[in-house]
């Protein structure tokens, strides 16, 4: 009776103490996961013909049976805030006007590289032009699982980095940029700020970095108010809009006017190069009028004067 | 009792063992501590911005590739100085199968979710499916057009009625397209077989850490839908403003 029930107690110890050790050690299966990451996510190419520029891309995964596919797409601006519609279709390379080639790891094929570092390196080889001609890429990474599914849908992650090439055989750029959708009013409530939403239009192939000032000259013609334009770069046939810097960010066109201003005040907008060369200038004038200020001074007189009327009927009741 | 105590303190000392010489293998991408966390691979010093009356400046420090690059011939700007922001452009999913069950007029869910970290002034999530739901003898699911037989592919609407059938989806969380304003709007997905262009589900114009957003799928095949495992690829695309 005593040899059983020691027996018992010691099994009973070991699958109790042995429950317990396994459940700190085995864990727990998740969904599968996958995620991408890529570096630089942009790059800014321009070149001359017959040279030969490289660019290397650090692509990096996590996720378990997870390969990757890398592939270049064509990309075209989708807005005036500086996204990009990828087309879905990897592109035929041979359409390019550049010679594009990624000599270690062949685009379009699968390489297996989960948790790891995977340098892409791409040439980039201009031939001989006469005019200058941008391309725009994308360098698509998709994610592929390598365990079967069956599943209703497979969803297929891909990251993606933009390469955005001028190939250029003269240095000399062709810049044809106009301001759109400057519209303001004839006349400002000085109470209120002033926000104006306007975009630059490059009207040429050549993508453009500019820069410039947006400028409110008051009445005498001093300038009493100041921002620099944040240089986004703008793709060729496509607009993009102005926005100011503030501490090295872009932000909105905002000036606040003094409640009491009052006059024609001109609002100006300059575009230059990086060279500091103006390229394109437009000027605006808006009368600043105190409206609020007049409505309330008006409302409190009528105010004023409905009182006193009302006093004096009433002084005039009580005399009779 | 003796040689009870031997034992326990036999098994104790054998799971102990056990336990501290088969440990989890960790892949080594990063060496943090409480007070500290280094990506590796990127190891960065500084960067951004700089300016006086006499010049202007911007720089990286430390990070891998990253530099003005100019010859005669070529110029490539590559790094996170041109667009001012220290991390790096990443995509992840949490689940890369959906399962759904095929019950006739009745709503089958299922969800996972897209996570986006982006660096400089923004980014896009675009999506599509190669084509529409399809089983081995080459019978489709419709896409859904929703309640009101009027959502699209980049407009969404109202779907609460599961005979009114179809495939669907709904996306919640950071930066998601503004159509789809509760849970309940859904869109059909962009079919590439039929040369629709990919739809946008998650935009913004800032930059930003870890951005979430959860895609609901929806389906409900109708009563003399053929069975069958039907099944497509969806493809999501991230890709960084310029």
């Amino acid at each position: 009776m005593k040899k059983t029930f020691f027996i018992i107690l010691s099994t009973l110890f070991y699958l109790l103490s042995t429950i317990y050790f396994l459940r700190s050690t085995v864990g727990v299966v998740h969904a599968q996961t996958a995620t991408l990451s890529i570096s630089p996510p942009v790059v800014e190419i321009l070149i001359a013909p017959n040279k030969k520029a490289t660019q290397t891309f650090n692509i990096k995964t996590q996720g378990d049976n997870v390969s990757i596919i890398p592939e270049l797409h064509l990309v075209k601006p989708s807005d005036s805030t500086g996204h990009m519609s990828v087309d879905p279709n990897p592109v035929n390379l041979s359409t390019l006007p550049i010679i594009v080639n990624s000599p270690e790891h062949p685009l379009g094929q699968q390489l297996h590289i989960v948790g790891e570092n995977l340098p892409l390196t791409l040439s980039f080889e201009a031939p001989n032009t006469d005019a200058p001609i941008d391309t725009y890429l994308a360098l698509v990474v998709k994610a592929v699982s390598t365990s079967p599914f069956q599943s209703t849908s497979v969803a297929t992650p891909s990251i993606s980095a933009l390469m955005l090439i001028t190939l250029n055989p003269t240095g000399v750029m062709p810049i044809n940029l106009e301001i759109k959708n400057f519209d303001l009013g004839a006349v400002h409530d000085s109470w209120l700020p002033l926000t104006p939403h306007p975009s630059l239009y490059n009207q040429s192939s050549i993508m453009i970095r500019p820069q410039g000032n947006y400028e409110i000259l008051d009445p005498s013609g001093k300038t009493i108010f100041t921002l620099p334009l944040y240089p986004n770069l703008v793709l060729g046939n496509s607009s993009r809009n102005l926005q100011s810097t503030i501490k090295d960010l872009p932000s909105d066109l905002t000036w606040t006017p003094s409640w009491h201003d009052f006059g024609p005040y001109t609002v100006r907008l300059t575009i230059e190069s990086q060279g500091g060369t103006k390229l394109t200038q437009i000027e605006k004038t808006i009368w600043l009028i105190p409206l609020r200020l007049g409505i309330i001074t008006l409302t409190l007189i009528t105010l004023v004067i409905i009182l006193l009327t009302a006093s004096r009927k009433h002084s005039k009741v009580k005399v009779v | 009792m003796r040689k009870f105590l031997l034992i326990c303190i036999l098994i104790l000392s054998t799971n102990y063992f056990l336990r501290s010489t088969i440990g989890v293998v960790h892949a080594q991408t990063s060496m943090d501590s409480s007070n500290y966390k280094i990506r590796l691979g990127n190891f960065n010093m500084t960067s951004g911005s700089k300016s006086s009356a006499s010049y202007n400046l911007t720089d990286t420090v430390g990070q891998i590739a990253a530099n003005y690059f100019s010859s005669t011939g070529y110029h490539v700007k590559a790094g996170f100085q041109y667009i001012y922001a220290l991390y790096d452009f990443s995509f992840s999913i949490s689940n890369l199968a959906v399962n759904l069950a095929l019950t006739p007029n009745s709503f089958s869910t299922a969800s996972h979710t897209l996570t986006v970290t982006t660096p400089g002034q923004g980014y896009s999530v675009t999506t599509y499916e190669t084509s529409k739901l399809t089983n081995d003898n080459s019978d489709t699911i419709p896409d859904t057009t929703c309640d009101a037989g009027t959502c699209t592919e980049s407009s969404a609407g109202a779907w609460t009625v599961a005979t009114n059938n179809g495939f669907g989806y709904n996306v919640t969380g950071n930066d998601v397209a503004t159509d789809f304003t509760g849970p309940t709007m859904f869109r059909p997905f962009p079919d590439f077989s039929a040369s629709e262009p990919p739809a946008t589900i998650m935009t913004t114009t800032s930059a930003g850490k870890n951005r979430v957003a959860t895609v609901n799928y929806k389906l409900s095949p109708s009563a003399s839908q053929a069975s069958g495992t039907y099944t497509t690829q969806i493809i999501y695309i991230a890709t960084p403003t310029y």
